[in-house]
């Protein structure tokens, strides 16, 4: 049923070919020989699991790494690409999943940073502006070009990155996961220019995990696995579960399963709280309860989660631990409290990267692991943080191993740790499994239900709809900063959630 | 152990070289009384070292020790029992260095910006205090450098103490570990319940009072103060640390290496000393060891490394 | 409009607090100091901008009229256009030492700096060979460039001034006309997306250090010409406390990215101004570091207070 393109199409020397492409990092090879031919007029989906590669090619491809071997070339012709510059300059643009935009600097000029056009030896200002407002007229969007950049929204720090690549009249684009922090209807309007791109005969590559964006999208898919290439397929010939098994390389068996829970006392209560970023929040949690928030990226899901962990301070309401009123200025209070967070920023604010796997799990809780005269014993702290890392099945070297080292779901698993050796009553979850590969995915699945039995009450925030739906007792959907609907696990379905969050419906 | 091998090599080859210079080098009495004119710097340096590895840095310690050791002298020439005046000096440099940690944590402002400005300010401070003047110390104060304890100086064995202390700390204790998670992400510092701007004015405040005990050191082996003592000292000081193996990024501490890079520095000036070069000269000295140090330390020597390392202990 | 009212008040303030700052006397001297303050002021603006620290410029001072110095001692006929140029050539060398250390070998520029401060000045003494340059070495023609120059009724506008009122108008061209000079901004702001932008950091930091080195290196001849001597010691010695005073308070972002060369000027006209007040005022030199300490110490913070709220943490 499934017809294999044949995997080097040096026949056709048209749009991008990318041969034998390898990298390797601190001796990590990250790539290995990876060959894709990106055609004009199509879309090629790379898709894999996270550390698969995906976005170390698109980086290769935009001249951001330097690949150790192979070639790329362009329409037949070899491409030296040493730098982006020399990328953008052959047509070749990346977009990134984080766009970086310059926050002094104006709309006009951070379109055409880089590339600002002259008139003899000066910039052509005139021109700088005029060129600008019409590739954002291009895109729909009306945003005032000489204003300063500093104040806009993601979505509109993507459009002036797309502009930018634009005024390079980019002939191969490549999208690295740039839907992820977008609306539905920012995503429509992206899939809407990716289409009038490949009309006009551009090569275009977008890199996702997410099957319904390669589905939607695509017309060829490359699937990555540990820095090889698994496959190429046509995607109107193949399927889901096909691709996600070539991911996986495995058979995955779905347990999501909810076992029947009886009701038990109120262990979090959050009344009528108002802060910065949500406004007359209104929810309980009971022990042993997974309460999930779902809502689009900018609904106000993060920052309650932050001020009911004491990053901020809710300016109004009331918040009650086991009965008592709880308010902290600060983390420490909170986890004193027996409320931890596992942040979204896994690397900018759930780990020390470089430090290793024992001090990062002992730090919240150093205190347990000292003497009264706060000397520190190595020995109590490795006898208490192995056994709680083996309930995870978490894979390291050794305790003394850098964070950095392991990959993201061992990581992850190395944020549970800690909170778990903290004996949380409420755990906040914030997109716990967002760059976790599925094996992974699974076993922090299977704690956080092991976690609840055990009577802890878990608040969930995730934008992975399958994951809130399939772990959570009830959900909570939150949309402007307010909770605009609580569904019970039995009635929720993802097209019920999603209308809500995006105000679909009434 | 294996970042100490470097400064190790260079003091072998500093002590050749003092070796050739002069035959009399190498006796312990000479070398001990030479460290000891130097031994306010590395004292200065075990606090420097909890405020690098926290990620910042401070360039007002010199000035600092200025400042405190002229107040202190007006002090005791005002009439003041010394004593009282020495608890008071090292007072003062407790609140100077609190004053650093206040105002950046505060104002959360880049801490390299904030002491430039404050290095400017209490030496200014001593200037204004004393003019071209200087101010004599009471004779009863003076020369704690030439009595001598178990064969080591007095100011010598304070800062073997202090350095002790400073690596016990910074290793085994709660504070220690928090100094490093702050320097290695203060992000995730906070995040996991450490008090960040606790820990960021307490490693000031300690530097302040390491600062102040330099101080009363300083006046009393020199027997005065004035206010164009200790200039540049923070270069010497920071490259102790980071000849020492500290980060200077942060998130790494070493501070038996930064005793380690005291002898260097020590015997250094001492050669220098010897072969008559002038301040500026040594200075000279001191900044290309500090570059070509942090460029030692940026050079793909852990690439080198590893892969003389056996496979299995690579990383995956 | 608001953007003039602080400097207005400091204007009026320091007119009912010292008229004698204004007289044609005060001007004259606040123009022997304004071009050496402006000049090396320049070359730190950009590096500040494009997020990096240059605290060697003193010592860049300090070699620069050194060397020209010595090169008058040994030819006291030469051209004044080609001491100049030895100036800005010995600044530019070492600049570009500065620019290697931080772009190519990529390490802080702090400390990179506070070591070449150190090694830099004790380069002046190596090419000094223990001598100071007195006034007998430095041709007269050299020194009346600080003193005379086109006259506007009792003021003096020296050539020293003209010379840096020439490089603040190249400095303003350069950073709002050409592309090297708008991806300093750009990388200053946002160093990641500028590199995404195909802006090379490599070439930026060099640039930004070399200039600030052949700022420096003019910086230096000026000193040489406004003091008619030089000591290997003294010249230009802790003169980086004043540039980065006077960046810090023409606004300019001081974590990069953002800055104006328009409010540099007004901030070095202040700087110089402060020089002459305190020296008119009977304010020993014994004050000075003080008062710029303080100055430094409250734009930092006014600076970064206002920033606080951009902070996420």
């Amino acid at each position: 049923m499934v017809e294999e393109v044949e995997s080097n199409g040096l026949a056709d020397q048209t749009g991008l070919i990318a041969s034998g492409i390898s990298l390797s990092f601190g001796g990590q090879k990250v790539l290995d020989s990876v060959d894709i031919h990106l055609e004009p007029g199509r879309v090629h989906a790379i898709t894999g699991e996270n550390g698969a590669g995906k976005s170390s090619l698109a980086k290769v491809i935009a001249g951001i790494y330097r690949s150790e071997s192979g070639s790329i070339s362009f329409n037949g012709a070899n491409l030296n690409l040493k730098d982006p510059r020399s990328a953008l300059t052959q047509g070749i643009t990346l977009i990134h999943q984080e766009p970086l935009i310059f926050p002094d600097l104006s709309i006009g000029e951070n379109i055409f940073a880089g590339n600002l056009p002259k008139r003899g030896p000066k910039i052509d200002w005139d021109l700088v502006f005029q060129r600008s407002r019409a590739l954002l007229d291009k895109l729909g969007s009306n945003l005032d070009v000489r204003t300063s950049a500093g104040t806009l929204s993601i979505a509109d720090q993507q459009m002036l990155e797309i502009a930018a690549a634009m005024s390079y009249e980019a002939k191969v684009w490549i999208f690295d996961e740039t839907t992820a922090p977008l609306t539905p209807t920012e995503v429509a309007r992206l899939f809407g220019l990716i289409n009038e791109l490949k009309q006009q005969e551009c090569a275009i590559g977008i890199v996702t995990h997410h099957m319904d964006e390669v589905f939607t999208i695509s017309d060829d898919i490359t699937v990555l696995r540990n820095g090889k290439k698994v496959v190429q397929l046509l995607t109107q010939n193949t399927t889901k579960n096909e691709v996600v098994s070539h991911m996986v390389g495995r058979e995955l068996d779905n347990q999501t399963q909810c076992a029947e829970r009886t009701d038990q006392e109120i262990a979090f209560q959050i009344q009528n709280a108002t802060g910065p970023g949500f406004q007359a929040v209104d929810f309980t949690i009971q022990r042993g309860e997974i309460f999930g928030i779902a809502g689009l990226v900018g609904a106000g899901r993060t920052e309650l989660a932050r001020a009911i962990f004491g990053i901020t301070k809710p300016t109004s309401g009331q918040l009650k631990l086991d009965g008592q009123p709880y308010e902290v200025n600060n983390p420490g209070e909170a986890i004193k409290a027996g409320v931890v967070l596992v942040p979204e920023d896994r690397r900018g604010a759930g780990l020390c990267i470089e430090q290793s796997i024992l001090d990062n799990t002992t730090l919240p809780g150093l205190n347990r692991f000292a003497s009264k005269i706060g000397i520190l014993s190595r020995n109590k702290a490795i006898t208490t943080v192995l056994p709680k890392l083996d309930d995870l099945a978490t894979k390291y070297q050794s305790l003394d191993q850098p964070v950095g080292q392991l990959s993201g779901g061992n990581q992850q698993k190395v944020v549970l740790t800690k909170w778990l050796l903290e004996e949380p009553k409420l755990l906040i979850l914030d997109e716990p499994t967002r760059g976790v590969d599925i094996g992974a995915k699974a076993d922090v699945h299977r704690q956080i239900r092991h976690l609840a039995s055990q009577g802890v009450a878990i608040l969930l925030i995730s934008s992975d709809l399958p994951e809130v739906l399939s772990l959570s007792d009830r959900i909570g959907v939150m949309r402007k900063g307010e909770i605009v609907g609580t569904l019970a696990a039995a009635e929720a379905t993802e097209a019920l959630v999603v209308s809500l969050a995006s105000g679909g419906q009434g | 152990m294996r970042r100490n091998i470097l400064p190790g090599l260079l003091i072998v080859l500093v002590a050749v070289i003092g070796n050739r210079l002069s035959p009399n080098f190498l006796d312990f009495a000479y070398l001990r009384d030479s460290a000891t004119l130097v031994a306010e710097l590395g004292l200065i340096a075990v606090g420097m070292n909890f405020i690098i590895t926290s990620g910042n840095i401070d360039l007002s310690v010199g000035s600092n020790m200025v400042l405190t050791a002229c107040i202190t002298a007006k002090f005791m020439v005002g009439g003041m029992p010394a004593p009282l005046a020495l608890l008071l000096g090292v007072g003062i440099g407790t609140l100077l260095g609190w004053l650093n940690g206040v105002l950046i944590t505060y104002f959360r402002a880049p801490s390299f910006l904030i002491t430039v400005a404050t290095m400017a300010m209490y030496r200014g401070a001593a200037k204004a205090l004393l003019g071209p003047q200087s101010v004599k110390a009471p004779s009863g104060i003076v020369g704690i450098d030439t009595q001598t304890f178990a064969g080591l100086t007095i100011p010598l064995l304070i800062l073997l103490v202090t350095a002790s202390i400073g690596a016990f700390v910074m290793q085994k204790t709660i504070f220690g570990s928090w100094v490093v998670a702050v320097g290695s992400n203060s992000r995730t510092a906070l995040y996991s319940g450490v008090p960040v701007a606790r820990v960021v004015r307490t490693s000031y405040t300690l530097t302040g009072f390491i600062c102040g005990i330099a101080a009363m050191l300083m006046l009393s082996r020199l027997g005065l103060a004035r206010h164009d003592l200790a200039m540049g000292s923070e270069l010497d000081i920071i490259t102790i640390v980071v000849v020492g193996g500290t980060a200077i990024q942060g998130g790494a501490a070493n501070v038996i290496g930064s005793l380690l890079a005291f002898i260097l520095i020590a015997l250094l000036r001492s050669v220098m000393g010897v072969a008559n070069f002038t301040a500026e000269y040594q200075m000279t000295i001191i900044g290309i060891l500090l570059i070509g140090m942090v460029l030692a330390n940026r050079l793909p020597l852990k690439l080198i490394l590893q892969k003389l390392r056996p496979k299995s202990q690579r990383a995956p | 409009m608001k953007r003039f009212i602080v400097p207005l008040l400091v204007i009026v303030a320091a007119y009912a607090l010292l008229p004698r700052l204004f007289t044609a006397d005060s001007t004259n001297s606040i123009l022997l100091w304004l071009p050496l303050v402006l000049t090396v002021a320049l070359g730190e603006f950009l590096v500040v901008v494009a997020g990096g620290i240059d605290i060697s410029v003193g010592s860049i001072m300090g070699f620069s009229s050194m060397t020209v110095g010595i090169v008058f001692k040994a030819n006291p006929s030469m051209p004044l256009p080609l001491a100049i140029l030895v100036a800005v050539v010995c600044g530019l060398i070492l600049g570009l030492i500065n620019g290697a250390l931080v772009a190519r070998a990529k390490l802080p520029p702090l400390i990179v700096t506070i070591g070449t401060l150190a090694t830099f000045r004790g380069l002046a003494f190596l090419i000094a060979k223990g001598e100071t340059i007195t006034g007998s070495y430095v041709p007269d023609s050299f020194t009346k460039l600080s003193n005379h120059g086109i006259p506007l009724g009792e003021v003096t506008l020296n050539w020293l001034a003209i010379t840096s009122i020439l490089c603040t108008a190249a400095f303003l061209w350069f950073t709002t006309n050409t592309a090297l000079g708008r991806s300093i901004f750009a990388f200053g702001g946002q160093p990641e997306g500028a590199l995404r932008r195909g802006i090379a950091a490599t070439r930026i930091q060099t640039t930004v250090y070399a200039l600030s080195g052949a700022m420096a290196g003019l910086g230096g001849a000026m000193y040489l010409s406004r003091f008619g001597q030089a000591q290997p010691g003294s010249a230009g010695s802790g003169f980086e406390l004043t540039v980065i005073a006077t960046v810090a308070i023409a606004g300019t972002k001081l974590t990069g990215g953002a800055g104006s060369i328009g409010k540099l000027v007004v901030a070095a006209i202040g700087v110089s101004a402060l020089n002459v007040a305190l020296s008119i005022q009977g304010i020993s030199d014994d004050w000075q570091t003080l008062v710029y300490g303080s100055v430094l110490l409250v734009m930092v913070c006014a600076d970064s207070f206002r920033r606080r709220s951009e902070v996420v943490v």
